[in-house]
């Protein structure tokens, strides 16, 4: 499957794990973590499939076993396309 | 400058009948219009000290408190005129002071959008501001009166107006509104605050309202630098906490009790990330007044020092 | 009667020397009239907002802001309305504000919505209906009564709200009620529309205009009347000069959709307010659609009130009369006349327990002027 971002975004960062992120599109503000923050990165340079972000999302997440990773990025994935932050390119 | 206290009453009680009497606070001036007792005793109590405009000018708000007809005036009550038109419910005469009061809150947040608005108390000290977001019933406006007769300088208890693009609040004092038991509270704290008339009964229960404007600077409108975010949180028996909150958390929450966040867009999440960079964020839990006063003063102490 | 707006509409060069007290009596009518955001884009076209001073200049910004949020929403919602019937294939058209944003037409500087107003075929409403809903648009506190009211009697289903985003949506099947006016048929309006993008439509230039005067002078609500006027006279205006032959098409086709009276009322007082260019030989063409023609002198009278303003600085006497005449001949023009009696009755009743706001209440300053 293939996504990209619904709109370009902007995004505040605080220290500590969370990431207010600004949708262009809608004019909505998001609080999200940052690994979801990491995908819209990704996904602001172009189309991405679930599993090229799921390799780029592995080689910053070592202490995760691989199932583990891929049900929380799935998850992920559909929240933000809930939010309507994401959609099926 | 011409004082409200300056005007003889005759002259003030004619303007405000007729063709309105018009007050500046912080950055608006207001065009008032009554002939209620209730409304003539709170203004000349609560405002004596605030600056009347005498000669032709433009007034931002125009606001008339009065009884459309005999029908009205018969069953003591009166409406709320905002430019000639009525928005709220009809009030009756004895809550008109405080439903004054409210309505010159409400016709900035609906309107003003040349700040981003947030929902908070606002005060000040050694030029730096501190703000404290709350939702009703949080005890903002009790604390933010005990530190306004505690030598702090309050900017607003009701609306930190941020100007566009800029970490600063512009100040917009006027009385604090003061419910049910925060009246006797503040009563107690301070036998020598001035306060209004208690108006009972009204749909917030009792509410009354407290002079504000003490220190020699209140009315003065320039901009003041941001430095504190407190979200107070009062509850009854609580063990007294005070953590620093992430600016993540305290973005949002001050976005969503924003009045007009989401209505400017990308400039209002512009406004507020420079907001949040300028300020320290904590969550205050309290159920002594004087245990919270005594931390805000250590904070201020503390962050402003820096 | 002191309508300085008009004056501003006119000329905006004429503010840059307006004393505070004229300031005064300006900011408050266009608020009222739902155009402090036209008045900023008006002076910011001609380079003058810096030559006016910073607070009213504040005022006109507050509605751009509102302004610029409502187009912003638009476009969103518009992506979204597109993708829900996707699947079936059926033009939306767009109606009045949502309209003229869209399309970028000068009536657009400035112009407030609060609804988006749609028009789709009256076989397909329900069909579109059910996409809507699918996508989040659902009807909300609607009664029974309303729920007749609407289908039956009215042009449109119950209002639809988006579950997340709050946006409101009128469908309507035709543009004006059929028990008002049994002859115009929408389908005509719909083959002639023109499509802004795939999928997405707008009225016909004429259409536009003659659906811009049926809706003015068959609503009952004048609060804005003003600015539905100033609307008509900036589409009469553009479109004289951007479509070729449009002065001489306009009358037949009102006659075609059988709504020469309300273009005839429309240009009337598009001319008299605001100047508009009307050939007379299209005003005197439109004026055999008007059946009582004793009664004219009666509807300017009540007209020229209720269009003006509706601020006490351009207050005339009678104002109040003329407002409930035009409310009762609206719903008498909408409805058979024993549900009118029992429509306006249940309006007021409801009024009394619907008014109650809250001024403390943060969420009431997101409540934006209404349409």
């Amino acid at each position: 499957m293939q996504w990209c971002a619904s709109a370009p975004g902007k995004t505040f960062e605080d220290e500590e794990g969370l990431v207010v992120y600004f949708s262009q599109g809608s004019g909505s503000t998001h609080l999200i973590t940052e690994v979801a923050a990491f995908i819209l990165e990704v996904l602001a340079m172009g189309p991405a499939t679930t599993d090229e972000l799921l390799h780029q999302i592995a080689i910053g997440a070592d202490d995760i076993t691989e199932q583990e990773l891929q049900e929380s990025v799935h998850e992920l994935l559909e929240e933000l396309q809930a939010s309507e932050l994401i959609e099926a390119a | 400058m011409v004082l409200l206290k300056d005007l003889n009453p005759d002259e003030f009680q004619h303007r405000l009948k007729h063709q309105g009497l018009r007050i500046r606070c912080g950055p608006y001036v207001y065009n008032l219009q009554s002939a209620e007792q209730k409304i003539i005793d709170g203004l000349s109590l609560l405002y004596a000290d605030f600056e009347v405009i005498l000669e032709e000018t433009f007034a931002d708000f125009h606001i008339a408190m009065r009884p459309s007809g005999w029908s009205q005036q018969l069953r003591g009550v009166v409406e709320f005129y905002w430019d000639g038109r009525c928005p709220m419910n009809i009030i009756e005469v004895r809550h008109s002071y405080a439903f004054l009061e409210w309505g010159m809150n409400w016709c900035v947040s609906i309107g003003s959008d040349e700040y981003l608005k947030l929902h908070a108390a606002v005060l000040e000290k050694n030029n730096k501001a501190l703000i404290m977001p709350g939702l009703p019933g949080a005890g903002k406006s009790t604390l933010c009166a005990a530190l306004t007769l505690s030598g702090w300088r309050l900017l607003s208890d009701e609306h930190a107006l941020v100007p566009l693009h800029t970490g600063t609040v512009v100040p917009l004092c006027r009385p604090v509104s003061l419910k049910n038991e925060s009246i006797d509270i503040i009563r107690e704290f301070d036998s020598s605050a001035v306060l209004s008339q208690v108006a009972e009964e009204t749909h917030k229960g009792r509410v009354a309202h407290m002079k504000a404007d003490l220190a020699p600077n209140s009315h003065d409108a320039t901009p003041v630098p941001t430095a504190l975010m407190i979200f107070p949180q009062y509850e009854a028996g609580a063990e007294f906490s005070l953590r620093r909150k992430l600016k993540t958390e305290a973005f949002m929450f001050a976005g969503l009790h924003s009045f007009n966040y989401k209505l400017l867009g990308e400039t209002g999440f512009d406004t507020m990330t420079q907001l949040m960079r300028s300020v320290d964020c904590f969550d205050l839990r309290y159920s002594s007044l004087e245990e919270a006063l005594a931390a805000v003063n250590h904070l201020e102490a503390e962050v402003f020092k820096e | 009667m002191n309508n300085l707006l008009l004056q501003v509409i006119d000329n905006p060069a004429v503010c840059v020397d307006f004393t505070p007290g004229q300031w005064d009596v300006l900011i408050p009518q266009a608020r009222n009239s739902l155009l402090l955001a036209t008045l900023y884009r008006l002076l910011e076209q001609r380079d003058l907002l810096d030559k006016i001073p910073l607070p009213p200049r504040n005022h006109l910004f507050s509605g751009v802001v509102t302004h610029d949020r409502q187009m912003l929403s638009l476009d969103y919602e518009v992506k979204w309305l597109l993708r829900a019937v996707q699947q079936l294939e059926v033009p939306l058209v767009l109606l009045k504000g949502g309209a003229y944003l869209q399309a970028q037409l000068p009536a657009a500087g400035g112009r407030l919505i609060s609804d988006i107003d749609l028009l789709v075929p009256e076989p397909q409403i329900n069909a579109v209906e059910a996409a809507f809903n699918a996508a989040g648009w659902l009807g909300g506190h609607t009664d029974s009564y309303d729920e007749r009211y609407y289908r039956e009697w009215m042009h449109e289903i119950p209002p639809l709200s988006h579950i997340e985003r709050g946006s409101t949506l009128d469908v309507h099947h035709t543009i004006i009620p059929p028990t008002a006016n049994p002859n115009t048929d929408a389908s005509k309006l719909i083959a002639a529309a023109r499509e802004l993008r795939p999928g997405l439509m707008v009225l016909a230039p004429m259409d536009m205009v003659i659906h811009s005067a049926t809706h003015l002078f068959h609503e009952g609500d004048f609060n804005h009347g003003f600015r539905d006027v100033l609307d008509l006279d900036r589409l009469l205006r553009h479109f004289a000069e951007t479509e070729s032959g449009f002065w001489d098409e306009l009358v037949p086709r009102a006659i075609e959709l059988d709504l020469l009276k309300s273009l005839f009322y429309g240009l009337r007082y598009s001319q008299k307010i605001f100047g508009t260019p009307v050939p007379p030989q299209v005003l005197a063409a439109s004026y055999e659609g008007v059946p009582t023609k004793a009664l004219v002198p009666l509807m300017d009278f009540l007209f020229m009130r209720v269009l003006a303003p509706n601020h006490f600085s351009c207050a005339r006497r009678f104002d109040g009369v003329a407002r409930f005449c035009l409310y009762v001949r609206s719903h008498y023009l909408r409805m058979p006349m024993g549900l009118l009696v029992l429509h306006l009755g249940r309006k007021a009743w409801k009024r009394r327990f619907t008014k109650a706001v809250d001024v403390e209440d943060p969420e009431y300053a997101e409540d934006g002027d209404r349409d």
